[in-house]
């Protein structure tokens, strides 16, 4: 179950869809689902898992049933892009690279002792640009901003040890650091990970400062509410809201529980937050019951659907939440908040076939259905649209199994990670799915699996896949064009790390392992989404740190 | 090589030393009293006034008496005065001591600047060593000083004569070398020299005289070097005018004292001076019949003069 | 007795008065460190005389005629080069050390003039070997002279004693033919723990900032400095690892620069600016140097003061550590498009490096190639955007000619390989002076030999031939071209035979001199009574304490038109 939240931080910077979530039922003992790779946001689409991505809980099934799907997470060890800048984090050196997508110009700044983990913040001038940066071994952060193309003085904050995560509010004004139990190998039960560090970056007055709170035992997800009045903290407790009204004082206001039991199944269930940050659904493993949990009022709700609910995703517009129920075949469509209380307010068909998982598109207008728990080949295009065609189901064979779906955000495709089919030569492969087009979908194999997505904002006219395979050492990139479907491939000299776009510049990139850092970025022609003959041009920018070796006269 | 003209200056003392140690002073024979006038059994009763002769008193110190008679040279006649102031005295025999009788020979005297007989007229051969210092770059490759020393070996005689001044013609040959390397080539330098010279002499007294002699000739070098490239050794024999211009003085060393008979007379000679030979071009090439590699260019080490002072000792035998 | 007093005193003056100058008693000593014992220049040929502290120049001023001539270049000699152009010699000499006096000579570089016959507006005039310059330094220097291509700067470093600083440099500003006041300037180079290791000099490039500048290239064991001599304050360095817990430093171990510009770009199509690429130990990465204007300082965010340009770094990652890069041109898109080439022997590949993109292609080879030679200037028929390269490799028998150039889907034009029957180790090319003879023009030809072979070939680069010449017996021969490009001459040190192949018909002869031959030179002389140039060949002869030449006619050499010359070291010291 996720909730999609966008990163697009700055007017001017675009990344791809994030994905945040819980690995959901199941035990990791379990996991008998894809090999593996596991996908991350954060600036990109997906990050396979060993460079920092979270391993997903991918349950095994127990005598024939089917194992849990797959969940893709977020990783802010990757690049991140504020309007047409990239930030790249050195812990090695402690230096942070700021590179200029237009000029490819770096430069660095010192951030801090082991700078690690990075996260975009909004700017009001879309010239502008920041972002903060945890430092990992020096337990504080960095704010680093560029303001009128000069990186102003670094601002530092002493955060809680261990903190591994960030969450931003949608303003940019709040910056949370937390700790994600799941980064870290051999746990102790008291390793509890309850701090926060609430950092306000854009004071009403004074100075940007930081303050220490405490939330639930072993967060799973931070995320704000829609008007930046409320923190709410998902753990194995509970949701712990802080108000923040006070920014001087945020408040711990109430933990509220979310099943029955309190502790109870924490680990078998999953749990968002709507976006309006006023109820919190929670789902549990192998049950038809979603509980709804009012954030104000602490009560809980259950909503009984007809089957075992295998997947539960709710559009980022938050009036609308999908949850398929492998098990009968079928998916409900739930009207926030009115199918808490209101049983026609949930909407269910049945499927041609059994789907355990769903992607939603931004604006909830259509969402594609597919399983990862067991080798298919099929997906479905559910319509959501408030129209004739409402939970018209339409199926496409992939010709693969399907790993993971990713719609984009201008919902009119959907870009599906593939499994080579048995027979093929191929070591990977992906399709680009037509959400509404009468087209059917475009199957590309690829001589590496293929790892991550990243597809342009609305309008979205470009797509990138990088495919990464360490035995062969083949990597490379496949830029789509949209609606055309043309693909080029562009091979990639080091493992990619992240991809993402920056479409005011017209340019894709991809992020690459190395140690002094490595970015391509990929120009697109400029009659690419209509199917150009040119293909899309690389220029690879290897060795950010060496920029900051160079020494220059001491005064002239 | 330095050994050479040392083994030519010890020669050559070698040589002098009889000469040397014969040279040494006679003891003076004491004056000879003035015959006193004797005992009327034995004395010469002079008259007042006459002289008497004391030959004694005119040899010069040092003279020795070879075998007591005086030469003919030396033999002062009695003056005829004294004979004819004696007619009146009585002569008394002399004692043993006093001197020869004079019914011995007359004893011979030391001859006059006017007449220095074969003082001055003789003929001689001669010995020395010479040394002239070439300070002409030219030499440097072949030695290691400046110091070219020679064996010399003269012959003159006395052409004309008139009182003190005299004239002789010499004849002369020198001989000498050096060696040395040369960037480690063996080197070595030989120069034959000629020159017939007119001696103008002037007898200070009749044992010693000084001169000055220029003399013309010429010189015969032959010079060589073991050049290690062509493993052979190459040479340069060459011809030039030699001139002397030197001074100097002899003095006898032993001699009778008569001017007349022709005896060996011993002179050392001693003059120093000026000499200079005719630029000689230093191309050194090997024989036609060495193993030089073929139409191999003279190495050329340069020109020789040899000219500077030079002084020269010598030993002069008379007669 | 004092007769004989004086007699002995006489003789003991004349042995012990006067002297001769100390030179007559210095034997020749062998070179034993510092450089080569000879040197052949394009007019004269130099011997070095480090017993009397002094070169012996050797000239020809016509026929079998030589002259000598001595210059003195300092006491104890410690190192001694020819410039580019072979017409100039720099020795570097300690002087007397410890100093005590005053007049205890200090170290110096001298400069020389190697003399000969040269073309002075179209006329051949003979210039005496001179000594141009000599600059006094205050250390004795280290035996090593970095020298500029160009001829207008020496590098000299200084050291021994107790302390020393390896980054100082003295940059000597060398007079063009004694016209102004030659000068020297100490620079310590900027160090983050390193000392200079190579340094090289650049042609003239335009940077961005509008100024046409030479750079000085100071390689470490971790940075590459660059720095303009003109203006030593002017130095900007490249650190080129961070030596971290765990981080093996990164080496350079060769510098390519290009100046980036060709004919045929459109200068509305921007600007272009030098490139420079580093080649690291044992690392499969290249950085790439390139030149940008440097914003106004409200953009930038860095400090750039002292000049108006950026240096920005880029890593290439050719897959494999590289033996040896290059700058080449290629065509793409029927235009010229310049990649850096490097060489992979461990892959038989060679990587081509788009330095815009980052991007690199690889071209298989077939073969171990570890060294390339760019070839374009010396065949015949000359590519019109691309280069074409020569390949070799110390461990295959073939060399391959490599032309770049795009078709189709393959980034090169052509690849020809030619069978070979011996490794090669070194390519001597083919040069020519003014000397050379119109129309007769051999750079297409290279010689090319082994570490032990007893053969060479000589390569034709336009008939794509190869032609053994074969040295039987005689694996240690030392193979020089003539400076008028005609031939070349062959000879084995302490062997009496030597040989001159011609390279109009590759036809050798061989000569027997009479005495074992140290080297052979081969300088030139006034045109004949016909007009046609003349050139003698000089062979010399060290024997012991001695040297000696035997002069030859070089176009038509003949051992019974031979000319000896011995003692040639007994000359200039009275």
């Amino acid at each position: 179950m996720r909730r999609r939240t966008s990163l697009a931080m700055s007017a001017g910077g675009v990344i791809g869809a994030l994905l945040l979530g819980v690995g959901c039922g199941g035990s990791d003992s379990e996991a008998s689902g894809p090999p593996g790779i596991l996908y991350t946001g954060g600036t990109s689409g997906f990050l396979p898992v060993g460079t920092g991505g979270r391993a997903g809980t991918a349950g095994g099934g127990t005598g024939g049933t089917l194992p849990p799907e797959a969940e893709l997470e977020g990783s802010f060890e990757a690049p991140i892009v504020t309007g047409k800048y990239l930030w790249s984090a050195n812990p090695q050196s402690g230096r942070v690279a700021l590179v200029d997508a237009e000029t490819l110009r770096v430069t660095t700044v010192e951030s801090g002792f082991g700078p690690r983990y990075l996260a975009a913040i909004p700017t009001a001038d879309p010239e502008d640009a920041a972002t903060i940066v945890l430092n990992e071994l020096g337990e504080d952060a960095t704010l680093l901003t560029l303001v009128d193309g000069v990186i102003a003085e670094p601002v530092r904050f002493s955060t809680h040890a261990q903190a591994n995560s960030l969450a931003v509010s949608p303003s940019g004004r709040w910056v949370v650091a937390w700790s994600d139990w799941r980064e870290f190998n051999h746990l102790d039960p008291t390793d509890s990970f309850q701090d926060l560090t609430l950092i306000l970056v854009t004071p009403s007055s004074g100075d940007p400062c930081a303050t220490r709170r405490v939330a639930g035992y072993r967060p799973s997800s931070v995320t704000f509410d829609a008007d930046e009045q409320n923190l709410l903290v998902v753990s194995e407790h509970g949701v712990t809201v802080i108000d923040l009204t006070d920014e001087a004082n945020p408040e711990v206001r109430a933990l509220v529980e979310v099943a029955a039991g309190g502790l109870a199944d924490a680990a078998a269930r999953d749990v968002v937050v709507t976006p309006d940050g006023s109820h919190a659904i929670v789902r549990h493993d192998d049950s038809n019951v979603l509980g709804f949990v009012d954030l104000a009022t602490a009560v809980i709700t259950d909503v009984t659907l007809d089957g075992r609910v295998t997947d539960l995703d709710v559009a980022d517009e938050g009036a609308t939440a999908v949850a398929v129920m492998r098990g009968i075949g079928q998916v409900a469509v739930l009207d926030l908040p009115e199918a808490i209380t209101d049983p026609e307010h949930i909407h269910t068909t049945s499927l041609p076939r059994s789907f355990g998982s769903v992607s939603l598109a931004p604006d909830a207008s259509v969402g594609v259905l597919y399983t990862n728990a067991e080798p298919t080949t099929v997906v479905a295009k559910l319509s959501l649209s408030d129209d004739e065609t409402f939970l018209d189901v339409e199926t496409e064979d992939l010709r693969a199994p399907v790993r993971a779906v990713l719609v984009a955000p201008d919902a009119e495709h959907a870009v599906a990670l593939l499994d080579p089919p048995s027979g093929s030569v191929k070591a990977g492969a992906f399709s680009i799915i037509p959400t509404f087009a009468p087209r059917g979908p475009k199957i590309v194999g690829t001589d590496a699996p293929a790892m991550a997505v990243a597809i342009a904002p609305a309008p979205s006219t470009e797509a990138l896949v990088t495919t990464r395979d360490d035995v062969t050492r083949t990597y490379g990139v496949h830029v789509i064009a949209l609606p055309s479907l043309q693909e080029d491939y562009l091979p990639l000299v080091s493992p990619p790390l992240a991809v993402g776009l920056i479409p005011e510049l017209g340019k894709g990139f991809v992020a690459q392992e190395h140690p002094e850092g490595r970015i391509t970025f990929i120009d697109f022609p400029t009659n690419l989404p209509s199917g150009s003959a040119a293909t899309p041009t690389a220029r690879t920018l290897t060795g950010f740190e060496l920029a900051a070796r160079v020494t220059y006269p001491a005064d002239n | 090589m330095i050994r050479r003209e040392a083994g030519y200056l010890v020669a050559s003392m070698a040589l002098m030393v009889p000469w040397v140690a014969a040279a040494q002073p006679a003891p003076v024979p004491s004056e000879a009293a003035p015959a006193k006038p004797s005992s009327p059994a034995t004395g010469v009763a002079i008259e007042p006034g006459g002289d008497s002769v004391d030959q004694a008193a005119d040899a010069p110190p040092g003279a020795t008496w070879e075998d007591g008679a005086p030469t003919e040279a030396t033999k002062a006649e009695p003056p005829a005065e004294s004979v004819a102031a004696s007619a009146s005295v009585v002569v008394v025999t002399a004692p043993a001591n006093v001197g020869p009788s004079a019914t011995e020979e007359e004893a011979p005297t030391m001859p006059t600047l006017e007449h220095l007989g074969t003082y001055q007229k003789h003929t001689w051969v001669g010995t020395g060593v010479r040394t002239s210092y070439v300070n002409d770059p030219g030499l440097d490759p072949f030695a290691e000083t400046d110091a070219l020393v020679r064996l010399d070996v003269g012959v003159g005689r006395t052409l004309f004569g008139y009182r003190q001044v005299s004239l002789a013609a010499v004849l002369d040959y020198a001989v000498g070398g050096r060696s040395a390397t040369a960037r480690g080539d063996a080197t070595t330098i030989m120069a034959h020299q000629i020159t017939v010279a007119p001696e103008l002499r002037f007898h200070v007294w009749p044992r010693l005289f000084v001169f000055a002699r220029p003399a013309v000739g010429a010189e015969y070098f032959r010079a060589s070097i073991e050049e290690s490239s062509m493993n052979e050794e190459l040479l340069q024999r060459a011809w030039a005018v030699a001139y002397d211009l030197s001074a100097g003085a002899a003095v006898q060393l032993y001699g009778k004292v008569s001017s007349d008979a022709r005896i060996p007379r011993l002179w050392l000679v001693a003059d120093g001076g000026y000499g200079w030979t005719g630029r000689v071009d230093l191309e050194m090439e090997a024989n036609d019949d060495s193993d030089a590699p073929a139409r191999s260019v003279p190495l050329d080490l340069g020109d020789l003069t040899l000219r500077g002072p030079q002084f020269q000792i010598a030993a002069r035998l008379s007669f | 007795m004092r007769h004989g007093t004086f007699l002995f005193c006489a003789g003991v003056l004349a042995l012990g008065c006067g002297d001769r100058s100390s030179a007559w008693d210095a034997d020749y000593e062998s070179v034993s460190a510092g450089g080569p014992p000879t040197q052949g220049l394009s007019g004269s040929v130099a011997v070095r005389d480090d017993a009397l502290d002094r070169l012996v120049m050797i000239t020809s001023p016509g026929g079998r005629d030589l002259t000598t001539k001595a210059l003195p270049v300092g006491k104890g000699i410690v190192y001694w080069q020819t410039d580019a152009k072979r017409e100039r010699l720099f020795v570097l000499s300690e002087g007397v050390q410890p100093r005590r006096e005053r007049d205890d000579e200090k170290p110096s570089l001298t400069v020389i003039d190697g003399g000969g016959w040269r073309e002075v507006d179209g006329r051949a005039e003979f210039h005496e070997p001179s000594i141009l310059a000599r600059y006094e330094l205050d250390d004795p220097p280290n035996p090593v002279l970095y020298l500029d291509p160009e001829g207008e700067y020496a590098v000299v470093t200084v050291g021994g004693g107790v302390v020393e600083n390896p980054n100082e440099l003295l940059l000597v500003n060398l007079p063009e033919d004694g016209d102004d006041e030659p000068t020297i300037e100490a620079k310590t180079i900027r160090s983050f723990g390193s000392s200079p290791q190579a340094i090289s000099f650049t042609k003239r490039l335009r940077f961005p900032d509008g100024i046409g500048r030479r750079m000085m290239i100071v390689q470490t064991e971790q940075e590459v400095a660059l720095i303009d001599p003109e203006n030593l304050d002017t130095e900007i360095t490249v650190r080129l690892s961070e030596p971290l817990n765990g981080v093996n430093m990164s080496s350079p171990v060769e510098v390519a620069v290009h100046d980036n510009q060709r004919s045929q770009f459109d200068p509305d199509d921007g600007e272009r600016f030098p490139i420079i690429a580093i080649r690291l130990r044992n690392r499969s990465t290249v950085p790439l140097l390139s030149f940008e204007a440097a914003p106004s300082e409200a953009e930038a965010g860095v400090e750039t003061t002292g000049v108006d340009f950026l240096v920005t770094v880029n890593i290439a990652e050719v897959g494999s550590v590289p033996s040896d890069i290059d700058f080449f041109w290629t065509e793409v898109d029927a235009a010229p498009a310049l990649r850096l080439a490097a060489l992979l022997p461990n892959r038989s590949e060679v990587a081509l490096v788009n330095p815009d993109a980052n991007y690199t292609d690889y071209v298989a080879l077939g073969a171990a190639y570890d060294h390339m030679t760019r070839v374009t200037d010396d065949v015949a028929v000359q590519p019109l955007n691309s280069d074409v390269a020569l390949l070799t490799g110390q461990s295959v028998y073939s060399v391959a000619f490599w032309e770049l150039g795009s078709t189709g889907t393959r980034s090169y034009r052509s690849l020809e390989t030619h069978s070979i029957g011996i490794p090669i180790n070194q390519i001597i090319p083919i040069t020519q002076d003014a000397s050379a003879p119109d129309g007769e023009d051999y750079g297409h030809l290279k010689l090319l030999r082994g570490v032990t072979a007893s053969e060479f070939y000589v390569l034709d680069l336009n008939q794509r031939q190869s032609a053994p010449m074969l040295t039987t017996g005689t694996s240690g021969a030392n193979i020089t071209p003539a400076p008028d490009g005609q031939r070349a001459w062959v000879s084995v040190a302490n062997e009496e035979e030597i040989a001159s192949v011609r390279f109009s018909d590759l036809h050798p002869t061989t000569l027997v001199l009479e005495r074992p031959v140290a080297a052979v030179y081969d300088i030139a002389q006034p045109e004949t009574t016909h007009g046609s140039p003349s050139r003698v060949a000089i062979a010399l002869h060290i024997e012991g304490a001695s040297l000696g030449a035997t002069v030859l006619d070089a176009r038509a050499p003949d051992t019974a038109d031979t000319r000896f010359y011995g003692g040639i070291l007994l000359g200039g010291i009275r």
